[in-house]
């Protein structure tokens, strides 16, 4: 039974006599009918009463006022109908109107006592008195557009039934009074979007701030599955309890970073030793896809897996989708993660450095005007410092290579005069290893990866709802491996340029169809140089390449169905006389069930074209490959539930085909974890294919001053080789279980838990060895391929944090306890010298990183 | 994003010194004498087999010459194999170079390589050493079942037990060069010393290499251990250190001598701890 129905019902039988009780007023005074027309023996009763905006300019000038509404109710108690038949001028009248609309009465009843419709008066009276004293401020806004729903019914549920409403104004927003105190959740659901809700506490003499954003349902086509993790100002923010960065931030295992959180989504694997992989749905970490608001990136987290390349205030709202995305992404058969800049103008001017275990960050966002904001951010890690004890402690003794990275953003954000935005981002990161340990020899293994990119973007709404969202972004990016003294041994460089156009238009209640279309155009030069004979013989080639995609995704509005078809062009193009396409339909279906629930289904196709190296024949690649391809369809709801909870279950079955198989015998230099044998050491071919099937299930919660996350993940995922060959994919992991937890505690406490659980990684067990007389070394006779599986791994981490609010300032310190119970996970399966015993490497022990941030 | 991984796993692995305690059957060494020898030319193949469990295990030692299809012993009637008990862990045996090199290596530089294969297993786990010793007629299922294994016998590993079986790989080098490779001579300072150490003390093995170039020293017991994986030659001289286990017993020392560009020598003797 959908939650709300239920909700009214029982607020009904507990108060059904109460026409006006002052429970929840928004600067009014309610009176009782005045003159009724009577049509019936009974009249209706109020039950639930809309609390009404006071128009500021009158409540500016402590002007109060009466409206005497006449209202058509019908059979079922619904006000069919509100008109002001003494008007008081000054938007009183339209305010009482539209509050009135809402208003919930028992039916009238005829002389049979069945239920008749009726008309009634209504006297709906303003006081300044009631209005000055607010429980409850909040805006509701489009994440998409950012544009505010006037008019909207929010709803205001306590914990026993109470359900008050209140109705937006044009800009969005909406004030409650008099409620009583405790806690409170907001909850709407405009048409055509998710329905959003925020916990909220009243308290005694204070004004609660709550701002809800509503996801539409179908804004990422195809009825994907975004699931989107809130940054500063994202889809809910409200004082102190919303899934916003600022709580993200204390979310233990996270690092405090709002993209991490993502790791613990249904759909995410757990990625060998913790390193920064995306292991989405069953597939590979390279086929997984990262961008910058829509703009391709090459990594999104730092080598260690500990931070993302993008200091997490910079970003606005992180968008995970694990499939089935709508047309206006491309190039990728796993899933996509979005890194969204902020759309809007910060509050005020504010800065923070903080400094933990493992890096440090200065940050700055400074108001220039009324229509500028600067920011900047620097981080550097010293994680290679911190792991030399570390290591050294696990009875090694030798030498280790830590990661080191910087990162480094510049944006400068502007509002436009004529309700457009500009914007532009410049980053730069760089991660490379450092030696650290014992014996400070130098060891002759290094990888670096560097990139910086300049991005501009300017979103600009035209006519007739409509808008446009022009992304430039280009840059260098490289990765390079050294290798017995040459620091470039093998690198892979490319400078891109990419140009985004994209015109888009939600549906709305005039026009039921919505657009998004657009330009995705790519090119560049990639050059790649492999020179380690000890991993793979001598490859190098450069080449131009140029990547073109439109695409085109209406979105149709049914009744409660919404259809998201689309249709996504790719091409590519290399100077050497490549040239492929692909075509990919998609479609996706919603269906607005009731107020908080959501049924989707969706099918699609899924390109990636093969690398430059693949296809390069300067080197060993094959330029007759084409693009390898999925055909992802899932299916899912999403249900709201009392208190605060969400619950979205997701069945999902993915085929793979045409995926590039061959040349296995070489190390993977910059990624996925180094192969295990026997390799299949033939030329690329798209002879691979592959199947993932899956279920997930995500349980959120985000009450009052508690967020909780439970994601579980139950999935198969199998390769099928160009010798028809079935295999388990080298990251399948059958089951994956996450729990997240934080709660704030009195005397700003914070304390925050993370339970993981997770089936081990498959791996290619060791059934023998061959001795070899000339090295006296050991060689490995390989089994079946990825027929072992390494035990389940566990972990808990726990976070404790500790606010002190100064003047103008605030200091956090904070112990996160990484694997609290320093369990040993068996990460990555090695053997003894003799390959007699299997000697697992496991994980990091417990690590206690404290840290301290002071922001202001 | 793999380099953490890679980097752990490369370079977390230690412990050498557990390599030198030979704790189950395995073959210790390959000595072939002469290294390199010309088509035709036959060479004295001693294999050294460790059995600290005193499994009686049974050994097949085979070469197989392979131009591109399949070992060109196959067409012998023993198919180049020798089969047997080790006597005193060791088995010689005697392999010709084939003289079908001859016009690839006339020019005296050119070096081809024949691979000679040990293995060793305790009775009854390899089917092909059984097979080889039926000595089965070419062309019966049997001949060509051993065939399929001396073939490509790291693929016929995958089907023997881990426990109880050693397979090692070795090189015959085959060449018409005037100054061919020979084998390095290890001989002990001390050739009368008493191999006796006490519980968990140690004792130094002191040799004398005489071998041109580089050549790097292992040593390997069946009771405690050597203090390093493999010891650099210096001066024609090395010296080992072995401790003695935390349990008084009879045991074996092996000290091997690889030669960088090939050629090898044991020394193999009995020891006590006590």
């Amino acid at each position: 039974m959908p939650l709300l129905p239920l909700l009214v019902s029982f607020a009904a039988a507990q108060e059904p006599a109460v026409p006006a009780a002052p429970l929840a007023p928004t600067s009014t005074e309610p009176q009782p009918p005045a003159s009724p027309a009577v049509l019936g023996p009974s009249l209706p009763v109020l039950i639930f009463q809309a609390a009404a905006t006071y128009p500021p300019d009158a409540l500016a000038a402590g002007i109060e006022a009466s409206v005497l509404l006449e209202l058509d109710v019908d059979a079922t108690g619904t006000v069919v109908a509100a008109r002001a038949v003494e008007p008081a001028g000054q938007g009183f009248d339209e305010a009482a109107e539209q509050a009135a609309r809402s208003f919930r009465f028992t039916p009238a009843r005829d002389a049979d006592g069945a239920p008749a419709a009726a008309r009634i008066q209504y006297r709906y009276r303003f006081t300044v008195a009631r209005a000055a004293a607010p429980s409850v401020e909040g805006i509701v806004t489009d994440t998409a557009t950012g544009l505010p729903f006037p008019g909207l019914d929010v709803r205001l549920v306590r914990d026993d039934g109470t359900v008050v409403y209140a109705i937006t104004n044009a800009e969005g927003r909406f004030v409650v009074s008099g409620l009583p105190l405790g806690p409170w959740m907001v909850v709407t659901s405009p048409a055509g979007h998710l329905t959003t809700s925020a916990g909220v506490e009243i308290k005694e003499g204070a004004v609660a701030q709550v701002t809800l954003r509503a996801e539409p349902v179908a804004d990422e086509g195809g009825g994907g599955e975004l699931l989107t993790v809130q940054g500063k100002r994202a889809t809910t923010e409200i004082t102190e309890r919303t899934l916003s960065q600022e709580e993200v931030r204390f979310l233990p295992g996270t690092g405090g970073d709002v993209v991490k959180v993502v790791q613990n989504l249904p759909g995410v694997a757990r990625s060998p030793l913790g390193v920064g992989q995306l292991i989405i749905r069953g597939t590979a970490p390279e086929d997984s896809a990262y961008f910058l608001d829509g703009a391709s990136i090459p990594i999104v987290f730092h080598f260690s897996g500990l931070s993302t390349i993008l200091n997490g205030d910079i970003v606005g709202e992180v968008a995970y989708l694990p499939g089935n995305y709508g047309a206006r992404y491309g190039r990728a058969l796993g899933g996509l993660v979005d890194l969204r800049t902020k759309e809007e103008l910060p509050e005020r001017s504010r800065g923070y450095v903080s400094l933990d275990l493992f890096q440090g960050t200065a940050y700055v966002e400074q108001k220039v005007g009324e229509r500028t904001a600067l920011e900047f951010s620097l981080r550097r890690s010293w994680i290679d410092s911190v792991l030399t004890p570390i290591l050294s402690g696990m009875g090694s003794g030798g030498t280790f290579r830590a990661p080191r990275y910087y990162d480094a953003q510049a944006r400068v954000f502007h509002e436009l005069k004529s309700g457009g935005r500009l914007d532009a981002i410049v980053l730069f990161s760089d991660d490379r290893f450092s030696v650290v340990g014992a014996e400070d020899e130098g060891v002759a293994i290094g990888l670096t990866t560097t990139f910086g990119k300049l991005r501009a973007r300017w979103i600009q709404p035209l006519a007739d709802g409509w808008e446009s969202e022009l992304t430039v972004i280009g840059g260098p990016e490289g990765q390079a491996f050294g290798f017995d003294g040459d620091p470039e041994a093998a690198y892979e460089r490319s400078f891109g340029l990419g140009l985004r156009q994209e015109f888009r238009k939600d549906y709305d209640d005039t026009s039921p169809v919505g657009w998004r279309i657009g330009a995705d155009l790519q090119g560049g030069r990639d050059s790649f140089l492999y020179n380690v004979v000890a991993f793979s013989p001598y490859e190098s080639d450069a080449a131009w390449n140029f990547a073109p995609a439109i695409y085109i995704e209406p979105t149709v509005k049914l009744g409660p169905v919404i259809v998201t078809p689309g249709l996504r062009a790719d091409a590519l193009v290399y100077d050497f006389g490549y040239a492929e396409g692909a075509l990919d339909p998609r479609l996706g279906v919603k269906i607005v069930a009731g107020p908080t629930t959501i049924v989707k289904a969706s099918v699609g196709r899924y390109s990636q074209f093969a690398t430059t190296r693949q296809l390069a024949p300067g080197g060993d690649g094959n330029p007759d490959l084409t693009e390898a391809w999925s055909l992802q369809s899932s299916a899912g709801v999403v249900q709201q539930l009392p208190l605060g909870l969400s619950l979205e279950a997701t069945a999902f079955y993915n085929r793979l085909y045409d995926l590039v198989v061959g040349r296995e015998d070489r190390f993977k230099f910059f990624s996925g974890p180094p192969p295990v044998g026997p390799f299949d050491e033939e030329p690329y071919a798209n002879e691979g294919t592959g199947r993932v099937c899956g279920t997930e299930f995500l349980l959120k919660l985000d009450a009052d001053k508690t967020l909780g996350l439970l994601s579980a993940t139950f999935s198969n995922s199998i390769r099928i080789d160009r010798d028809g060959e079935k295999e388990l994919f080298t990251n399948d992991q059958p089951f994956i279980i996450n729990a997240l937890a934080s709660q704030e505690l009195p005397k700003r406490w914070r304390v925050g838990v993370r339970g993981r659980v997770s089936a081990g990684d498959p791996y290619t067990p060791v059934v023998n060895r061959v001795y070899d007389m000339g090295s006296r070394q050991f060689f490995p006779v390989y089994g079946e391929r990825d027929s072992a599986r390494l035990p389940p791994t566990w972990s808990v981490d726990i976070r404790i944090d500790k606010e002190w609010k100064f003047r103008k300032w605030a200091l956090t310190t904070y112990l996160d306890l990484q694997n609290a119970f320093n369990v040993q996970n068996p990460e990555v399966m090695s053997w003894t010298y003799d390959y007699s015993e299997e000697d697992p490497i496991s994980g990091l022990p417990v690590i206690p990183a404290f840290g301290l941030r002071g922001e202001w | 994003m793999s380099a953490p991984l890679l980097l752990l796993a490369l370079l977390a692995c230690g412990g050498a010194n557990d390599e030198t305690l030979v704790d189950e059957l395995r073959v210790m060494a390959v000595v072939i004498e002469p290294p390199e020898v010309a088509p035709g030319a036959t060479a004295t193949i001693t294999t050294w087999i460790a059995d600290p469990d005193d499994d009686a295990p049974e050994a097949l030692v085979w070469t197989c010459t392979n131009l591109g299809d399949g070992c060109l012993e196959a067409a012998e009637p023993t198919q180049g194999t020798t089969v047997g008990e080790p006597a005193d862990g060791v088995i010689v045996t005697e392999r010709m170079a084939p003289p079908a090199f001859a016009p690839i290596v006339a020019d005296g530089e050119t070096v081809l390589p024949v691979l000679l294969w040990a293995l060793a297993c305790a009775p009854g786990l390899c089917p092909a050493v059984d097979l080889a010793a039926s000595a089965p007629a070419i062309g019966t299922d049997d001949a060509d079942t051993l065939t399929t294994f001396l073939g490509d016998p790291i693929t016929g590993a995958e089907a023997l037990p881990l426990v109880g079986t050693s397979l090692a790989l070795a090189q015959i080098q085959v060449s018409a060069r005037a100054t061919p490779l020979v084998n390095p001579l290890v001989t002990p300072v001390d050739p009368d010393a008493t191999l006796v150490v006490g519980v968990g003390a140690s004792l130094d093995l002191a040799f004398t290499i005489d071998a041109p170039g580089v050549t790097t020293a292992y040593g390997y017991t069946t009771n405690g251990g050597f203090d390093a994986a493999e010891y650099e030659v210096v001066d024609g001289a090395v010296t080992l250190t072995w401790f003695g286990s935390e349990e008084p017993g009879d045991t074996e020392l092996w000290v091997i001598v690889n030669g960088e560009d090939g050629g090898s020598a044991v020394w193999h003797a009995a020891a006590t701890v006590e």
